[in-house]
């Protein structure tokens, strides 16, 4: 059954760190660098420890406030999306652990579609320089280059 | 990579406290703004913060072009300070230059990873010093600590073998003639046709050459993992000593980094740093005037927890006449014009073969020291070296040819 799937971490191709809340990851085959959020950081976080589908779903549950069928369809796409990603890789072996339950039901943050950005080429990106080529947001997020007015606009 | 600046900044005469008998010792030890930054990298609660905030006072981490040494503290100055709760407008600018140091430290693990793994199936065995080790083994974060590249320490007696099957894999030393390398040096950059770099040590530290200078590095070596490949790190008396003696030396830029790695040491490790080891190693590797200078600076400017005790033994012990002329020649201020004159280089040359011809005979060392200088003056264009290898050459003592050697800075 499609919600009894195991994921398990592409290691060791795949390194990650979690920095405050927001989890860093890298693929280091491909040179490519994702970030996601508090939600994503979550599920991987649950990943990483062993749990279905299904588990996952149900820890996100107690965790976050949110339409069940949503959460449901979200998950599953995120998972996907890191399966392509090559960030996971099916686990047939594992057997899945019981989902955690961490959150007390009255203390649960609103649900939101996880975020995971992309940045294809990780060569180039550390040849930016991370204080000045950045924006406030910081590396790895470059710079955008003010564009000089045409000369249209400055008759 | 961004371009930081030399420092410009004036520098103290000496720090806080130290012996004012050290005319000119003043480019070994931090500015007063790296001093500052220092401390809020390495300094627990509020004196952290409070360090942070004058130095934001005095710099803008956009506008103001920052040393390589202060750079190069911004990831932990980053983690420090955001630990404290501290409100910082550039937050997100320090998280990110925290963010590209863990991607590029990643990078040189993965590869070094795959280099140690070949290495251990060939059965040579591999440390990793410096940055590797002490970001694995005392900082346990691989953010925090900046990286140019990775430091493998090889058995002495196995430097050969792992040269052999560094080549097979596609390395070679960068200065093109290994052999000289390993009979006068600790250490060597290796590359590779992709481009990449490591350097190669068959001694940990360039003043110790002796077959056996690391037996007990090695007998006391721990175990540490480069991401999927197990390895030995130095144990928490040797790593101190390594990263002080490695750091106090005279460089264009202070190499402050030390500072912040010893601390970092001394703070995680405290209750396990083996100070009866450090004072033997320090003497026997007669390091230890280097050794007490760099341990009593961070006494007196960061109060390094060194017990009372070992800090008395260390500094009971008397250095010896070659460690003082060493220190006075090779840690003290020499800028490059200083370097260049004869007349400082000939003690230079002959301290250092003090070092490298350490337990030979006396007929091996007069024997030897031709070839020595051979090596270390090639590609020197004093016009005094440049006469004296003419009539060396004339002589039939010298051979033409050009060693990278003198052109070496670089460190991780």
């Amino acid at each position: 059954m499609q919600g009894d799937r195991v994921y398990r971490i592409n290691r060791p191709r795949v390194i990650f760190e979690n920095i405050e809340g927001e989890l860093i990851l890298v693929n280091m085959e491909k040179g490519c660098y994702f970030s996601t959020d508090q939600v994503g950081a979550d599920i991987w976080g649950l990943i990483e420890t062993g749990h279905s589908q299904s588990d996952i779903l149900e820890a996100l549950r107690f965790r976050y406030e949110g339409d069940a069928a949503e959460m449901a369809q979200v998950v599953a796409a995120f998972l996907k999306l890191l399966e392509r990603e090559e960030l996971v890789v099916p686990d047939s072996a594992s057997q899945a652990s019981g989902a955690r339950r961490t959150a007390a039901e009255n203390r649960r943050s609103p649900f939101r579609a996880p975020d995971l950005q992309k940045y294809t080429d990780m060569r180039d990106m550390l040849l930016l320089d991370p204080v000045h080529d950045v924006e406030a947001a910081g590396w790895p997020v470059p710079k955008v280059e003010e564009s000089w007015p045409s000369a249209d606009a400055e008759s | 990579m961004p371009a930081p600046t030399a420092g410009s900044e004036s520098r103290p005469a000496s720090p806080a406290g130290a012996r004012p008998a050290d005319p000119g010792n003043a480019a070994l030890w931090p500015t007063p703004s790296q001093e500052l930054l220092l401390r809020a990298a390495v300094m627990r609660g509020p004196a952290a913060l409070e360090a942070w905030r004058r130095w934001k006072s005095r710099h803008d981490l956009v506008e103001s072009e920052l040393d390589h040494g202060s750079y190069r503290l911004l990831p932990l100055v980053y983690k420090n300070v955001s630990a404290l709760g501290a409100g910082e407008p550039h937050l997100l600018r320090l998280k990110g230059i925290y963010r590209y140091w863990w991607c590029s430290n990643q990078n040189l693990f993965y590869n070094g990873a795959i280099l140690l793994q070949r290495l251990h199936a060939a059965g040579i065995r591999t440390m990793l010093l410096k940055g590797a080790s002490t970001s694995a083994l005392y900082y346990e974060d691989m953010g925090v600590r900046p990286m140019a590249d990775v430091d493998v320490l090889v058995p002495f007696e196995q430097v050969h073998a792992a040269v052999d099957c560094l080549a097979r894999l596609g390395w070679r030393a960068a200065s093109g003639s290994i052999d000289e390398e390993i009979r006068y040096r600790h250490s060597t950059p290796m590359v590779n046709d992709a481009g990449r770099e490591f350097d190669l040590h068959w001694h940990s530290l360039r003043e110790c050459l002796r077959a056996d200078s690391d037996a007990g590095f090695w007998r006391r070596s721990v175990p540490v993992a480069m991401l999927h490949a197990e390895t030995r790190g130095l144990a928490p008396a040797d790593a101190l000593l390594h990263t002080v003696v490695h750091g106090m030396r005279w460089n264009e830029e202070p190499t402050i980094r030390w500072i912040a790695d010893a601390m970092t040491i001394l703070h995680a490790a405290e209750d396990r740093i083996d100070w009866e080891a450090l004072v033997r190693e320090a003497c026997d590797r007669r390091v230890q005037l280097r050794l007490v200078q760099g341990l009593g600076y961070l006494r007196r400017t960061f109060e390094a927890p060194i017990p009372p005790a070992a800090w008395a033994r260390l500094v009971a012990a008397r250095p010896s006449r070659t460690e003082r002329l060493e220190y006075r020649y090779l840690a003290v201020r020499s800028d490059r014009l200083k370097r260049d004159q004869v007349a400082h280089l000939g003690p230079m040359l002959l301290i250092e073969y003090l070092r490298v011809c350490s337990g030979w005979s006396l007929r091996r060392k007069l024997a030897e020291l031709p070839a020595f200088l051979r090596y270390r003056l090639r590609g020197r264009t004093e016009p005094t070296i440049v006469a004296a290898r003419r009539v060396a050459r004339w002589l039939g003592l010298a051979a033409p040819g050009r060693s990278p050697a003198d052109s070496r800075g670089r460190s991780s």
